[in-house]
């Protein structure tokens, strides 16, 4: 566990050594705050509600889904592509680690670093200028809690799928960025699944995009009630137990025939 | 006259290689043929979904907001073409890889501006076309000789002025090493002024976009002129001049901005 909690460490302290880069992405964030709540303001003009959904759960829908994306930049996918490319995957695999324990690490790493760049200044923000990003209640808050942990495995069980295919075919192209546009999109991200035709919406249940960024929103905004918000959790887990079976089967393939380039 | 007609030759030379590359890997260029319209795709369909679910955003009808949305990717499309290098200039500096191009005898910044011509590129044009197409048969857009012209004006302008910013970001990483993040904030402002009218935003935030950093000009502005659209502000004259004008302004700022930087490189590396 130590050199686990030792890598997160690091990675911590990596971030914060690149002074402008933390205070640009700051402002970034910042920005982004403020130009997606003057868009839900201009479409909210004049209208009270729209799917049982007011203005100001809208505007906290958008507050955590920036706080999410920060939190879901999981970086597992870039850094097997990067180290293959380049054949330091080999030193990766001399290490007295599990590599992927090790990359788990490395971005559990990158969640601290964005609660302490990124999150606390997006909360501070939105609650003196934007509205306050409060739980529906108590209980809702805590299974927000526990949903956006089954939405982190989630997300990040499907970028180490993504990352194992780099150990056959070396570059998979814009796979990778299509699996992405379909996350945005799909999960609710930006706009809210539930505003999408009622044919695609019943799709989308099957699909697990939706339980990465909808589902632990409207959760805390209060859309979904506690027992709904159970059997959510539930298919969550049996997302996870899916992706995680198929990870540990293409990993052991992947492991048994790797092929180291450059030198 | 020699000099011109030989970096001409060398502009054409890397061109013809750049495209060469590019045709190298089809599988590679079939995959940003998908992957590219469908960004594009998802953006339509989410200017599809809220405007049918609120109302005419800022005043602004759906097929308006696809006139706007599709000139806005044309821009991006062709900037992505000729500008791309600007994106990883903080990796061109960290990794000392401009070095390279310091020790040729050609001026540096035609090197930068023409060492990755990004032909596949183009696939974020195609999808572009076909939505400004679609948007101009639903907005019943004229191509008169007037519009035609306007139109090809704003879409100079709005080319220049993406190229513009992106050189002067890029050219940051001379003083702060990193400066991708930048990038990322200008895609995230580029998207959002791109694809919803800009006059759903408060006046002070319009200001800023239209007077500090005129990202508004990029297709807000002319697709308001073209459509007799509401704009917020009622700025004087041809607002595709303007546009052109503010392009060509910012592309220059950037040469300068490049300039003045590369005599802060230190090099690095080894």
């Amino acid at each position: 566990m130590k050199p686990y909690l030792y890598m997160i460490k690091i990675k911590l302290l990596l971030a914060l050594s690149y002074r402008y880069e933390v205070f640009i992405t700051f402002i970034t964030q910042i920005i982004l705050l403020f130009v997606s709540s003057f868009f839900w303001k201009a479409a909210y003009k004049g209208i009270d509600s729209v799917a049982m959904v007011n203005e100001r759960q809208m505007l906290i829908y958008s507050v955590i889904s920036i706080i999410l994306g920060n939190i879901f930049s999981i970086s597992v996918e870039d850094s097997i592509r990067q180290k293959v490319r380049k054949g330091n995957v080999a030193v990766d695999f001399l290490k007295p680690v599990n590599i992927f324990y090790m990359y788990f690490s490395e971005d559990i790493g990158n969640v601290v670093t964005s609660v302490v760049q990124q999150i606390i200044p997006i909360l501070i923000v939105s609650s003196l200028f934007i509205v306050v990003p409060a739980p529906a209640s108590a209980v809702h808050f805590i299974l927000f809690l526990v949903s956006v942990c089954c939405s982190y495995l989630i997300m990040w069980l499907i970028s180490a799928i993504f990352g194992l295919f780099y150990f056959w075919v070396i570059d998979i192209g814009p796979l990778g960025e299509i699996k992405n546009y379909m996350i945005l999109i799909l999960s609710g991200s930006f706009v809210p699944v539930w505003l999408f035709p009622p044919i695609i919406q019943k799709t989308l249940v099957f699909l697990p995009f939706v339980y990465i960024y909808q589902f632990p929103i409207s959760v805390f905004i209060g859309k979904t009630s506690p027992m709904p918000a159970l059997t959510g959790i539930a298919v969550q887990a049996v997302w996870i137990l899916g992706f995680g079976l198929l990870f540990g089967k293409i990993k052991r393939h992947v492991e048994k025939n790797i092929m180291v380039q450059g030198g | 006259m020699k000099t011109l007609s030989r970096y001409g030759l060398m502009a054409m030379t890397l061109l013809k290689i750049n495209i060469q590359r590019g045709l190298e890997y089809p599988a590679h260029l079939i995959g940003w043929l998908i992957s590219n319209p469908l960004q594009f795709i998802f953006g339509l369909i989410t200017i599809k979904v809220v405007i049918s679910n609120f109302q005419a955003l800022g005043g602004w009808s759906f097929e308006q907001t696809v006139f706007l949305y599709g000139l806005g990717i044309i821009s991006h499309g062709l900037s992505v073409v000729l500008f791309i290098q600007t994106w990883y200039m903080g990796f061109l500096i960290t990794e000392g890889e401009l070095d390279r191009m310091l020790v040729r005898p050609l001026n540096v910044f035609f090197q930068f501006c023409f060492f990755d011509f990004n032909f596949i590129g183009l696939t974020d044009m195609l999808p572009g076309i076909i939505i400004f197409t679609y948007g101009c048969m639903a907005a019943s857009f004229q191509f008169t000789l007037a519009n035609t012209l306007n139109l090809l004006l704003a879409l100079v302008g709005a080319t220049a002025l993406r190229g513009g910013l992106y050189t002067i970001i890029g050219a940051l990483s001379f003083w702060i090493q990193r400066s991708r993040q930048l990038i990322g904030v200008q895609w995230k402002l580029f998207d959002y002024s791109a694809k919803y009218p800009m006059n759903i935003y408060p006046p002070i935030v319009q200001g800023i976009f239209t007077f500090l950093l005129p990202i508004g000009f990029i297709c807000f502005y002319p697709a308001s002129q073209l459509l007799y659209a509401n704009a917020g502000f009622a700025l004087p004259g041809n607002l595709c001049l303007w546009t052109f004008a503010v392009g060509i302004g910012f592309y220059m700022l950037g040469m300068m901005v490049f300039k003045i930087g590369l005599r802060w490189y230190e090099s690095c590396g080894s």
